[in-house]
């Protein structure tokens, strides 16, 4: 997707690839169908759940080290009301 | 259709061009936390879904739709990512709309040059005849 001069190139541009994305949302049961606007909005929530992880993580090892381990991911997911989801679905 | 397992996984790489966007410069990433980060990214998007699809249902639709994604994410506690979604999909209708612009306005272009392409061969058509009237006499 190219930039373009008007508005946040940033916004505009994915990282992630809708089509694997929407490919996942299918599996999900008693989908249907889904709108592009939905796929859109899905695929940058992922990239910011994406980032808002990492940043969590890493307040784990402020100060004290350099490198994101496992147990730092493994912590966060223990402490976060709202990443109950991620509970027993760690795979490594 | 069955899905082979690397479908439901997001590209390594992807995933962690946007790890590295997060952090800043010279924190490692060890391959077990990595893993784990696109992994729960894929349990991320089920969940998303799953709460966008309920509430979709709820409201005797068979589509998922933006609003439903939105109040899904408000509903699962991520409110803070509604404000930057809501521009991204600001930012890409616009884009579409620029893109829908600009391929009407090839469009008519090209039709402008077919009239103007069918005027001329008229115009040299026109021509050879008098070219013959002219010769004939």
């Amino acid at each position: 997707m190219a930039a373009s001069p008007s508005g946040n190139a940033k916004n505009r541009e994915l990282s992630l690839p809708t089509s694997r994305i929407r490919t996942i949302m299918k599996s999900s049961p008693n989908v249907e169908n889904i709108g592009q606007d939905s796929l859109l909005l899905v695929t940058k929530a992922t990239e910011l759940f994406i980032q808002h992880l990492s940043r969590q993580a890493l307040k784990q090892v402020e100060g004290k080290a350099e490198h994101i381990d496992y147990k730092h991911l493994a912590e966060v997911v223990q402490t976060n009301k709202k990443l109950d989801f991620l509970k027993g679905k760690y795979l490594c | 259709m069955a899905e082979r397992p690397e479908d439901l996984n997001l590209p390594n790489a992807a995933v962690m061009r946007l790890v590295k966007e997060a952090l800043p410069e010279g924190i490692a990433v060890g391959k077990e936390a990595r893993n784990a980060l696109a992994k729960a990214a894929s349990v991320f998007i089920l969940y998303l879904t799953s709460l966008s699809n309920n509430l979709a249902i709820k409201n005797n639709r068979k589509t998922i739709n933006g609003q439903d994604v939105i109040n899904a994410l408000e509903d699962g506690e991520f409110q803070q990512f509604v404000g930057p979604l809501k521009d991204a999909l600001d930012a890409f209708k616009k884009g579409k709309k620029e893109k829908k612009d600009a391929q009407a306005k090839r469009k008519s272009l090209k039709e402008d040059k077919r009239k103007s392409d069918s005027f001329a061969e008229e115009v040299v058509n026109e021509e050879d005849d008098i070219m013959e009237i002219v010769e004939e006499s």
